[in-house]
């Protein structure tokens, strides 16, 4: 799998090479030299002189001899996984997630903190640079053993500069996460939107084959998709691909802030939600909603709480913004042929399973393919920190496997 | 312990571990739903007054007491959550000695003077054995397989003494085994899985008998789970309430780090999610 496109791609690079090789060695388990020069194409001293630089870079350790074919026993080689790490950042209103993984990209820490909010960008990066100290000193890890970390936010990258569009973050527009971040941290910094990373996460933890393509819809005060094929994380013109969340539902529906009008945030996000909330007589006060801007998650998550104990008002509601998000997971499923679909992201964790359902039905009656093959959709465990351990991934990946580096010019 | 900054909205962080702390043994987070969802929502609870929340993960439980030993050297958290604690917990000990204030969760007989969320097990027990005799089951059979299953033994011990003579730990617990020991049993009989996957596996097993569930044969996880709720059939599950336990941990916890009188809050009771497949 993985390994077809590795050897495809190993450049005259030292650097590049390495990384390649390095994957290459993740990727087996356990590998001898030999099987490296086969695997790669590469020659055996070449082999012999890389393997030297990433044992003494403690990248790689000797664990054992594998079984002679006919000389001496092969001397075979693993990952060491606790050599390095990667930090994955989740930018998210409600809260700041982080999660570290060792090398081979287990979880070895998470650090949650307060949310964006209405912070100004700048306070909360200075902030990040704060809560990596703390997060690297409560997990006793040296920073210099720290490969790169991954952010994870919702909204468009331009170029070097990461924009938050969205309704009531115009200070985050043109904010440069991935500059400012890089600066303070020290080192290097990958930005990705939310989907992708969740989509990223669910194909690492989900040990998924690179061989099944899917798309990770992902809910938190907007919507986003990420969408994996051959394992790798599809990009676009711009590496903006899956802005799912202006997918025009009704032509003549009411004027989005992106200039379209009838976009599936206007209809189905959270905020939309508590607006159709906030006119259901009593319902606020029941609830405890206050309608303000601040506390859309906030009282999302109340309705959607309300609504998975069956509160008929609140179904409705949560019915109304999924039947939405169903008709615009449909004509995903129909243009790009899936067999398998996450639902994914803070959104989804009260009332999930009413999304899963209706979207299931849409999906199972409508899909073109349905008498072709069945499409799945699965409601990822949001307690899983999708976006956060994709991010991860990502820094991970982009160290290990230069070629892949989700590079922009 | 430093004293935190007056203003909880400018949090200072240094060389040091502040905030709150919780250390996990094994990988815990990915294999156990109920301990991942408790551990989720105590970070939000937390986070959401103002102060960080620290999961981390180590290989075993030496290595969790060499944690306390180095967040003490280097500053020391605000508070620090066991779970699940024992008596005599070696865990709380070293923590108090430590001077690092610990919030727990355990049963009321233990660690009396330790701010804690409080299980009653017995009372989930109850609620498992009126649910199974509610509905008639003569024979209920546990299955005690399954990565995800949480360590709940007290639990499980009290639940099957409340049953009587009619539960039967299996020795093997495969979904084939399962869906013959049902053939086997006195009709209506219960399966106990432990976990939502086995469950689903069971199900399977049981089905290709020609037997049907729930008609002929109830199965129940003793885990409740985002798949319990999403299956087809969906699973009847024992709820072990882990996201409000987790939110009463972190209120627990904010108020034994704002200087408050310790506090021993009880736990929700667990209950019975009754769904289609028991």
């Amino acid at each position: 799998m993985a390994q077809v496109s590795v050897v495809k791609q190993i450049g005259p690079s030292s650097e590049k090479t390495r990384g390649a090789i390095l994957d290459l060695i993740r990727s087996s388990g356990t590998v001898s030299r030999n099987e490296l020069v086969e695997l790669s194409g590469l020659t055996g001293a070449s082999i012999t002189r890389i393997v030297k630089a990433l044992i003494e870079a403690g990248l790689v350790i000797e664990t054992g001899y594998g079984d002679s074919t006919g000389g001496k026993r092969p001397t075979l080689l693993e990952l060491n996984p606790r050599s390095r790490y990667a930090v994955g950042l989740s930018l998210d209103d409600a809260h700041l997630t982080y999660a570290v993984t060792d090398l081979g990209g287990r979880l070895v820490g998470r650090l949650v903190t307060r949310g964006t909010g209405q912070e100004a960008p700048g306070a909360v990066i200075e902030r990040v640079a704060g809560e990596l100290e703390l997060l690297l000193a409560g997990l006793q890890i040296d920073r210099a053993s720290v490969v790169g970390i991954g952010v994870a936010g919702a909204g468009l990258d331009i170029r070097s500069r990461a924009e938050r569009a969205s309704l009531n973050a115009e200070e985050w527009e043109n904010f440069a996460v991935r500059d400012a971040l890089a600066a303070s941290s020290g080192l290097p910094v990958v930005r990705e939107n939310d989907a992708a990373c969740a989509a990223i996460g669910q194909f690492w933890v989900g040990r998924l084959s690179a061989s099944q393509d899917f798309a990770t819809l992902y809910m938190a005060t907007g919507f986003g998709c990420g969408i994996v094929e051959h394992g790798s994380l599809a990009r676009g013109a711009s590496s903006n691909v899956g802005e799912i969340g202006h997918m025009v539902l009704e032509v003549d529906g009411p004027p989005c802030w992106c200039g379209s009008r009838g976009c599936l945030e206007m209809l189905a996000a959270p905020r939309r939600v508590i607006s159709d909330a906030m006119a259901v007589e009593g319902l606020a006060a029941e609830l405890g909603l206050s309608g303000a801007e601040a506390d859309v998650r906030h009282d999302f998550s109340a309705v959607g709480r309300a609504a998975a104990q069956g509160h008929t008002a609140c179904v409705a509601l949560i019915e109304g913004s999924a039947r939405y998000v169903a008709q615009a997971t449909l004509s995903v499923v129909n243009l790009l042929d899936l067999d398998r679909v996450y639902l994914a992201g803070p959104g989804f964790a009260e009332a999930g399973p009413i999304y899963l359902r209706v979207i299931r039905d849409a999906v199972g009656g409508l899909a073109r393919v349905r008498d072709i093959h069945r499409v799945e959709v699965v409601l990822s465990d949001p307690a899983r920190d999708a976006a956060a351990v994709g991010a991860a991934s990502l820094a991970l990946q982009q160290s290990l496997t230069p070629h892949a580096r989700v590079g922009r010019s | 312990m430093r004293a935190r900054s007056v203003s909880r909205g400018v949090p200072h962080y240094g060389e040091q571990m502040n905030g709150v702390g919780l250390v996990l043994v094994g990988d815990v987070l990915a294999a156990d739903p109920v301990i991942s969802a408790l551990v989720h929502s105590l970070g939000e609870a937390v986070s959401e007054a103002g102060l960080p929340f620290l999961a981390r993960v180590v290989d075993d439980a030496d290595s969790e007491l060499d944690v306390y030993h180095a967040w003490h050297a280097s500053g020391a958290p605000d508070a620090v959550v066991v779970i699940p604690a024992e008596a005599d917990d070696a865990r709380v000990a070293l923590l108090t000695r430590l001077r690092i204030p610990v919030v727990a969760l355990t049963h009321e007989e233990h660690l009396p003077g330790v701010s804690a969320v409080v299980l009653d097990d017995d009372a989930a027990a109850d609620e498992l054995a009126a649910f199974l005799d509610r509905r008639g089951y003569r024979d209920v059979l546990y299955a005690p397989d399954g990565a995800g299953a949480s360590d709940a033994s007290d639990l499980r011990d009290s639940a099957f003494a409340r049953l009587g003579g009619r539960v039967r730990a299996l020795d093997d617990a495969t979904p084939q085994a399962v869906a013959r020991a049902v053939a086997e049993a006195v009709a209506p009989a219960a399966v106990v899985a432990a976990d939502a996957t086995a469950a689903v596996a069971i199900i399977a097993a049981i089905r290709e008998t020609g037997r049907s569930v729930p008609g002929d044969a109830g199965v129940l996880s003793w885990n409740d789970s985002l798949l319990c709720r999403t299956s087809d059939p969906t699973i009847t599950a024992l709820d072990r309430r882990a996201t409000e336990i987790g939110r009463l941990l972190g209120e627990c916890v904010l108020r034994v780090t704002a200087g408050g009188e310790l506090g021993r809050l009880p736990a929700p009771r667990a209950g019975v999610a009754a769904r289609e497949s028991a």
